[in-house]
């Protein structure tokens, strides 16, 4: 298969293990950290550095709470638990957790040697009150922050794109490809079905994750 | 960038290319240069650590940019009983000093090495 494609195993209802993967080609010396931040540019640019974490994904709405909307579990020992998605964010570190900047965030729980990689899943939670059009209300960006003591590694992000059991790990190619949170009826080679469709009450998670140009 | 003084008299500098991991064990003196080109002197440790702190950014819901890696810090301390000195310096010129447990921190044993006085 080519991108685009949906991720196979990805959001709050999924078991899997083999979702998305990061590759380190050297050493780590200490556990990697995902953190989410706002991201202020508009595609393909990005923001060099993540320092603030206000747009309504991490704010939150009334009708949920004021809870950071993504989550994200890490995979690399062991596979979660259906319906992984915790009803709040955890203060500093858990697993899973619902992040937002330096407040609340995940660590892996191991660390990858030379040439390893870790694994986790995500899930965008949006309820109904969600700020419409969401262009920069959800622009935001994850970062894994890694720590080394040799050569710099090379760091390359993967998302699956064949089964559980026998992953198909497809590289996501810098400034071409995007994660799309969508409706589970998305159609991975049809943009105009791109889109997640916000409830009349309460919230609803991601249908499917699509990786896209 | 550290600064590592052996007991012989040798000087080994991140900026000659050395990295941590080939440093030895028996250091005398450790310092670091901040990204503002400050020196700090290490107190004399039973160990010492370093690390280089680096990010890389996926944002969602948009494009992938370039997953270039981005040096966010030097990570330096030492170990003193079952504390450590942890010093953390961003290249905003933030400089972060702190004690913490040394069970609190998260390096794998390869990054500790000892000083010549222990």
């Amino acid at each position: 298969m080519a991108i685009p494609f949906k991720v196979v195993g990805a959001g709050n209802g999924s078991t899997a293990q083999n979702v998305y993967k990061i590759t380190f080609s050297q050493a780590l010396s200490s556990p990697p950290v995902y953190k989410a931040w706002d991201n202020s540019q508009t595609f393909p640019a990005r923001d060099v550095s993540g320092t603030t974490t206000s747009h309504e994904i991490f704010t939150g709405t009334t009708a949920n709470g004021n809870k950071p909307m993504l989550s994200l579990v890490a995979t690399t020992s062991s596979a979660p638990s259906s319906n992984w998605k915790p009803a709040s964010a955890t203060s500093g570190s858990a697993n899973p957790n619902r992040l937002k900047g330096s407040l609340s965030y995940v660590t892996d729980p191991t660390t990858p040697g030379a040439g390893e990689s870790i694994r986790f899943n995500m899930c965008l939670e949006a309820p109904y009150d969600a700020t419409v059009p969401s262009t920069s209300s959800m622009n935001f960006m994850i970062a894994i922050t890694y720590t080394y003591t040799g050569s710099a590694p090379t760091v390359t992000w993967y998302a699956n794109e064949g089964s559980e059991s026998s992953p198909v790990w497809t590289s996501l190619t810098p400034g071409t490809h995007g994660i799309k949170f969508c409706n589970a009826s998305a159609v991975a080679n049809d943009t105009t079905t791109h889109k997640l469709t916000l409830p009349l009450s309460g919230t609803i998670d991601d249908g499917c994750q699509i990786v896209t140009t | 960038m550290f600064i590592v003084h052996l007991p012989d008299g040798q000087t080994l500098t991140e900026t000659s290319g050395i990295t941590w991991d080939k440093i030895p064990d028996g250091i005398d003196i450790l310092e670091i240069v901040t990204f503002g080109g400050e020196t700090i002197t290490l107190p004399q440790c039973e160990s010492y650590f370093f690390s280089n702190e680096a990010q890389s950014f996926l944002p969602l819901t948009d494009y992938i940019p370039k997953p270039n890696s981005l040096i966010t810090a030097k990570i330096i301390g030492g170990i003193i009983g079952d504390k450590a000195l942890y010093i953390r310096i961003d290249t905003q010129g933030h400089i972060q000093i702190e004690w913490k447990n040394k069970k609190d921190l998260p390096f794998a044993n390869f990054v500790y090495k000892k000083s010549c006085q222990h």
